[in-house]
C-alpha cells in the first residue's frame, strides 16, 4: 500500500499517511472506523477526503492532528509521517509542538470552536504569546496583521469584538486566522463551509486557496460535498466505511470514476443545469460500522455486485491509470462507462 | 449500458435493509441495560431492598411486643446491656431491646422519606411544567413564588412550623418537608420543560393541531421529568435524614411513635456508657441514606445518554 | 400574461394563496417589566399562489425568512398582517375549532430528523398521533395500527418496526417517519422545510424521489423550502427567491434558473458549487461583498442594495416592487436584466 504517490515529484512528501487503521472500543463492540487509508500531500497541494457520515474521513483527520480520544480510539496500524518524521506513537508533549505550528485544523462550527467570553483579537494574539513567546504589543500587532490577511474588514477596529458579534462567514475567517497564525505547513479543514450560506461558502473556499498559495501550505479538505471541492482540490480520496474506495486526480475521478460508489454519488447529486425528475439514488444505507458486510463494504448497495464482491476479501486499491486508483473488482469496466448525469429530455 | 448501471430503484426500495437491527429498546430500556452492569447499582439496590422489606414487614424480623414497656416487652432490670445473644443490639435505659426498636423504627423513617419525596416531586413537577410551558405572566408569578420558598432555610423553617403547629404521627415532618422541598423540583422541571418545549417534535405536534394539554403531558412531561426523578431519589435520602434531625430536636415524632431519629435523640444521655444505643440506629440511618443517594447517582448515569461511550 | 400579480394571477384554481404576508417579532428588554425596544422584520410582504399538484420552492440563505413563511402557513405562528387562503378559505376568518379542522389540509415536514421525533415515543405512536388528534381522519374500516403500518409501507419503512424507537433508525429512515406523520391526515398541501439538508448525499436522493412519488400519487402540492438550488431544481415547478424577508424574484423553475434577472438570484446561482471541476473552474462567478444586514435594522429601499453590484442611488431610496420581466416571471429590481449560463455548462452539456 505504499506505492500511492499523489503527486509526481520525487522528494519526500510533506505528509504521508500509510495504511492507517483506527478502532474505537464501544459498549457494543469494536468499531473499525478507518481500515487502511493511505495518501500523500505535497507543499502547495490541495487534496480532498470525501465521504458521508461514518466514512472515517473525520477520524482520519483527527488521527493526523493527534486529537483522537484515546481511549476509546486506538491507532492499530499504519503510519503518519510529517516530512519523514513518524507521528504515530509520538508523546503528547512532543505532539503539542506539532499541532498549530506544523499542522493546524479548522472545524465546521466556528462558533463553538471559539471562546465566547474572550475577544477574538486576544484569542489570535494568544497563539503568538504561547507558541512564539511574543510580548503583548507584538502579539496584538501580529494578530491584527493575520486578521487582515484573512480579509476581515476593519481588522484593527474589530480586534476587541467577541465571536457572537461576527457573522458565520466572518467567524470562520477568524478560525482560519487563528490556525494560519503560526504558518503551519499543513492545514486540515474539516467541513469548513458546511454551516455557511452558499454565497459565503465560495468566499471561504477562495480564501483557503489563496492562503495555501501564499504560504505554500498543504491543504486537506474533509467534506461530504462533491461540489465544494471540485475546483479547489487537485487530488481526492473517496472513503466509504473506513476504506479508500477511489483515489486520484480530481478531473479524472469526476469525469471517469472507476468505482461504483463514486459514480453513484456523482449521479445522485441533483443537477442545477436541468430538471431530471427522479434522481438515480444509491439504494440502501451506509453500513453500521459494528457490522461491516463481508467482502467489499459497498456490495449490498452496489448495482454491479457479483458473487466475488461478497466472497473475496475487500478489493485492494489498485492502479487504474497513472495516479488514479480504485478498490473495485470491476474498476476498468466502471471507468469505461463514464458518468451519466441525466440531462433534460 | 449506463442505464443498467444506475438501476433507479423505486423509493420504497430503501431503508428496509441496514440500520439498527437490535430489538426495540426505549430510553428506560437503555438505562436498565446500563444499570445491570453497575456494581454501585446492585449494592445500593440490595441495601434498599432489605430496608424496604424491614419497613414493610417488621413483624417478620422482630417482635412488636418488645418495643413497649406496656406490653411487658422491656425488662428494666436489663437496662443498658451490651449486645448479646438475647439482645443482638443491646438494650436501652429502659431495658428495651434495641434490635426490635431499630426494626420497628424503620417504617416511620422510610415512610416520611418516601411520602415527602413523592409529594415534592408531584407538586414540583406540576408547578414546573405549567410555569415552563406557558411562560409569560404565569411563569413570572410562579417563579417569584418559588423564589420566596427557596429563600426559607429548611431547618429553620421546619423548626418554626413544627413548634407552632401540631400534627399527628409523621405528618408534621412530611408537611414541612413538602412545603419547603417542592421548590427545588419545580425549578429543575421548569428548566427541563423550557428545553423540551423548544424541541422540534413539539413543533411537529402543534402543527398537527395538538392541544396544549396534550403537548404538555404527552410530549413535554415525559422528556422533562428524567432529571427530577433522579433528584427525587437523592432527596429521599435527605428527607430520611431530615426526619431524624427534627425528631432529634424533639419536633418530629412524639411518644409513643418512634423512629431512628427519636432513638438517636434518646441515646444522647447514655451514649458514653452504652455507645450501642446510638450506633445501631445511627448506623442504619446512615447506610440507608447513603444507599439511596448512591442509587440516585447510578440512575442518573443510566438515564444520561451523554455519559455513554 | 403580463399580470402584475405574482405568479399565475388570481386564478380560482390555486389551492394556496398568500397575500402580503408580514411577520414582525418584537425585541423585548427588561426582566420584570418588559418593553419593546425594536422589531425584527422576518417576513415583509410575501405573496404567491400555488396550484394543485404543483410545487413552489422558497429559496434563500439563512435569515431570508423562508422558514418563517413555512411556519406561518401551517399556523405555527400568527402573521402580523396579510392573509393565507387555503383551498378558498382565509385562515384568519376561522374559529379555533374550524382552524383545527383546516389544519388537516396543510401539514409540515421539519428539517432535523433527529429532533423532530419524540425520543420517548414508538414509531407507531408518532405516526399514529395525527389519528388521535383527529379521530375522524382514520381511514374507514382500519384500526390505527393498520393505518400506521400502511403509511410506513408507503414511505419505504418496514411495518414490522412499528414498536421501535426513533434512535434505532438512521437519519434517512427518521425523515421517512416524519414524512409518514405529515401524510397521515391526507393533507392537500405539505410544507417541506429543508427536508433533505440534514441527510447524507446518497440518502438525499432517496428522500427526494419519495417526495416526488408521493406528490404524484396523492396529488399533493408542496411548498418546498430549501437553501439548495440544485435540490429545488429537481422538484419545483416555480421558485421564489427570498432575501431578508422579501421575494426578490419569482418565476417558473426553468426560466428563473436559465435567465435570472435579479442580481441576488444571479449571485446565488453563480455560487452553487457544481460537481464538475472543469465547468467549475471556467464559469463566471459573482462574489457578493459584505455581510447580510440585520433583519432588526433592514436597509431602506431595496434590502439588497448594500451588497448589490448594480446598486444606484434609487436603490437605497425606493423599494422595488415585483414587476414582470417575462410573462409570469417577476423580479423586484430597479434594473432587472437577464444573465445566462450561471448554472454552469448551460446547453453545452
Amino acid at each position: 500500500m505504499s506505492s500511492l504517490v499523489a503527486g509526481s515529484g520525487s522528494t519526500v512528501p510533506l505528509l504521508a499517511v500509510d495504511d492507517l487503521h483506527v478502532e474505537f472500543a464501544t459498549r457494543d463492540g469494536l468499531v473499525r472506523a478507518v481500515n487502511g487509508v493511505s495518501f500523500e500531500l505535497r507543499a502547495g497541494e490541495t487534496i480532498a477526503i470525501l465521504g458521508e457520515s461514518g466514512s472515517g474521513k473525520s477520524v482520519t483527520a483527527q488521527a493526523i492532528m493527534g486529537i483522537l480520544p484515546t481511549p476509546p480510539a486506538r491507532i492499530t496500524a499504519g503510519s503518519i509521517r510529517l516530512e519523514g518524521r513518524e507521528l504515530v506513537g509520538l508523546r503528547e508533549r512532543d505532539y503539542r509542538g506539532v499541532r498549530g505550528r506544523q499542522i493546524a485544523m479548522i472545524f465546521q462550527d466556528a462558533l463553538s470552536s471559539l471562546n465566547p467570553v474572550t475577544c477574538v483579537g486576544e484569542q489570535i494574539a494568544e497563539m503568538f504569546r504561547i507558541h512564539d513567546g511574543a510580548g503583548h504589543g507584538a502579539a496584538k500587532a501580529a494578530a491584527i496583521e493575520v486578521m487582515e490577511r484573512v480579509r476581515i474588514p476593519g481588522a484593527a477596529r474589530r480586534y476587541g469584538d467577541y465571536p457572537h458579534q461576527f457573522s458565520g462567514g466572518m467567524r470562520q475567517r477568524i478560525m482560519i486566522a487563528m490556525m494560519i497564525a503560526l504558518k503551519p505547513q499543513v492545514l486540515i479543514a474539516d467541513e469548513p463551509t458546511t454551516a455557511l450560506d452558499v454565497t459565503v461558502q465560495s468566499q471561504i473556499m477562495d480564501l483557503l486557496a489563496e492562503l495555501k498559495t501564499e504560504h505554500n501550505m498543504g491543504l486537506i479538505l474533509i467534506t461530504h460535498d462533491l461540489g465544494v471541492v471540485a475546483d479547489v482540490a487537485q487530488h481526492i480520496t473517496v472513503m466509504y466505511a473506513g476504506r479508500t474506495m477511489e483515489q486520484g486526480p480530481v478531473d479524472d475521478i469526476y469525469s471517469r470514476p472507476a468505482n461504483p460508489y463514486t459514480r453513484g454519488l456523482l449521479e445522485s447529486i441533483p443537477n442545477l443545469e436541468a430538471k431530471t425528475g427522479r434522481l438515480p439514488a444509491i439504494q440502501g444505507l451506509p453500513p453500521n460500522l459494528l457490522r461491516i458486510p463481508p467482502g467489499c463494504p459497498y456490495n449490498p448497495r452496489c448495482p454491479l455486485a457479483q458473487e466475488i464482491c461478497t466472497h473475496e476479501p475487500a478489493p485492494a486499491l489498485l492502479q487504474v491509470e497513472g495516479s488514479h486508483h480504485s478498490a473495485c473488482h470491476f474498476a476498468q469496466e466502471v471507468r469505461s462507462y463514464g458518468i451519466h448525469r441525466a440531462v433534460q429530455g | 449500458m449506463s442505464e443498467s448501471l444506475s438501476r433507479p430503484a423505486p423509493a420504497v426500495e430503501a431503508a428496509l435493509e441496514g440500520g439498527d437491527t437490535s430489538a426495540p429498546r426505549s430510553q428506560l430500556g437503555d438505562a436498565w441495560h446500563d444499570l445491570r452492569h453497575s456494581a454501585l447499582f446492585w449494592v445500593s439496590a440490595v441495601i434498599i431492598g432489605a430496608v424496604l422489606a424491614i419497613a414493610a414487614f417488621p413483624n417478620a424480623f422482630a417482635d412488636a411486643a418488645k418495643t413497649s414497656a406496656l406490653t411487658g416487652g422491656c425488662d428494666f432490670a436489663d437496662f443498658l446491656q451490651s449486645p448479646s445473644e438475647a439482645h443482638w443490639f443491646g438494650t436501652d435505659q429502659l431495658g428495651c431491646d434495641i434490635y426490635s426498636f431499630t426494626i420497628f423504627g424503620a417504617r416511620p423513617s422510610i415512610a416520611v422519606g418516601l411520602i415527602a419525596a413523592l409529594l415534592t416531586t408531584v407538586l414540583g413537577t406540576v408547578v414546573g411544567v405549567i410555569s415552563g410551558y406557558y411562560g409569560g405572566i404565569v411563569d413570572s408569578l410562579l417563579s417569584r413564588l418559588v423564589d420566596i420558598f427557596f429563600g426559607l432555610p429548611l431547618l429553620l423553617g421546619g423548626i418554626v412550623i413544627l413548634s407552632a403547629l401540631t400534627f399527628p404521627s409523621i405528618w408534621g415532618v412530611v408537611f414541612v418537608l413538602v412545603i419547603l422541598g417542592w421548590v427545588s423540583a419545580a425549578r429543575l422541571v421548569r428548566g427541563t420543560t423550557i428545553e423540551a418545549k423548544n424541541q422540534d417534535f413539539v413543533l411537529a405536534a402543534r402543527a398537527l393541531g395538538a392541544t396544549n394539554s396534550r403537548i404538555m403531558w404527552r410530549h413535554v412531561l415525559p422528556n422533562a421529568v428524567g432529571p427530577s426523578i433522579v433528584v427525587a431519589v437523592i432527596s429521599l435520602g435527605g428527607y430520611i435524614g431530615a426526619e431524624a434531625t427534627f425528631s432529634y430536636l424533639g419536633l418530629g415524632l412524639k411518644d409513643p411513635d418512634f423512629s431512628w431519629g427519636t432513638m438517636i435523640a434518646a441515646a444522647q444521655s447514655s451514649f458514653f456508657q452504652a455507645p450501642w444505643t446510638l450506633l445501631f440506629p445511627a448506623g442504619f440511618l446512615t447506610v440507608t441514606v447513603l444507599a439511596v443517594i448512591l442509587m440516585g447517582e447510578a440512575v442518573r448515569d443510566g438515564l444520561d445518554p451523554k455519559s455513554r461511550a | 400574461m403580463a399580470s402584475t400579480e405574482p405568479s399565475r394571477a388570481e386564478s380560482s384554481g390555486s389551492i394556496l394563496r398568500v397575500r402580503d404576508l408580514v411577520k414582525n417579532y418584537p425585541i423585548m428588554r427588561g426582566v420584570v417589566f418588559k418593553k419593546q425596544v425594536g422589531t425584527v422584520s422576518a417576513v415583509d410582504g410575501v405573496s404567491f399562489d400555488l396550484a394543485p399538484g404543483q410545487t413552489l420552492a422558497l429559496v434563500g440563505e439563512s435569515g431570508c425568512g423562508k422558514s418563517t413563511v413555512g411556519r406561518l402557513l401551517v399556523g405555527l405562528e400568527r402573521p402580523t398582517s396579510g392573509s393565507v387562503v387555503v383551498d378558498g378559505v382565509d385562515l384568519a376568518t376561522l374559529s379555533p375549532k374550524q382552524l383545527l379542522e383546516k389544519r388537516r389540509d396543510i401539514q409540515i415536514i421539519l428539517q432535523d430528523p433527529y429532533t423532530s421525533l419524540d425520543p420517548r415515543m414508538t414509531v407507531s405512536s408518532i405516526i399514529g398521533e395525527p389519528f388521535e388528534i383527529h379521530p375522524k381522519s382514520l381511514p374507514q374500516g382500519r384500526t390505527k395500527r393498520q393505518a400506521v403500518a400502511e403509511l410506513m409501507d408507503r414511505v419505504g419503512l418496514n411495518p414490522e418496526f412499528l414498536s421501535r424507537y426513533p434512535h434505532q433508525f438512521s437519519g434517512g429512515q427518521r425523515q421517512r417517519i416524519g414524512i409518514a406523520r405529515a401524510l397521515a391526515l391526507r393533507p392537500k398541501i405539505i410544507v417541506a422545510d429543508e427536508p433533505v439538508s440534514a441527510l447524507d448525499v446518497s440518502i438525499q436522493a432517496q428522500v427526494m424521489n419519495l417526495l416526488m412519488d408521493l406528490r404524484d400519487d396523492f396529488g399533493l402540492s408542496y411548498v418546498f423550502i430549501s437553501h439548495d438550488v440544485s435540490v429545488v431544481r429537481q422538484i419545483a415547478d416555480e421558485i421564489a427567491v427570498m432575501y431578508l424577508g422579501r421575494v426578490a424574484e419569482l418565476g417558473s423553475a426553468d426560466q428563473l434558473i436559465a435567465r435570472p434577472n435579479h442580481p441576488y438570484t444571479q449571485a446565488l446561482l453563480s455560487a452553487v458549487p457544481l460537481p464538475d471541476p472543469i465547468v467549475q473552474r471556467t464559469r463566471e462567478r459573482i462574489t457578493l461583498g459584505g455581510d447580510l444586514p440585520s433583519p432588526a435594522d433592514p436597509p431602506a429601499g431595496c434590502r439588497f442594495h448594500t451588497r448589490c453590484f448594480k446598486a444606484q442611488a434609487i436603490c437605497a431610496a425606493e423599494q422595488p416592487v415585483l414587476r414582470p420581466v417575462d410573462g409570469a416571471h417577476v423580479a423586484a429590481c430597479h434594473f432587472p436584466e437577464p444573465m445566462y449560463d450561471l448554472a454552469g455548462g448551460g446547453s453545452a452539456r
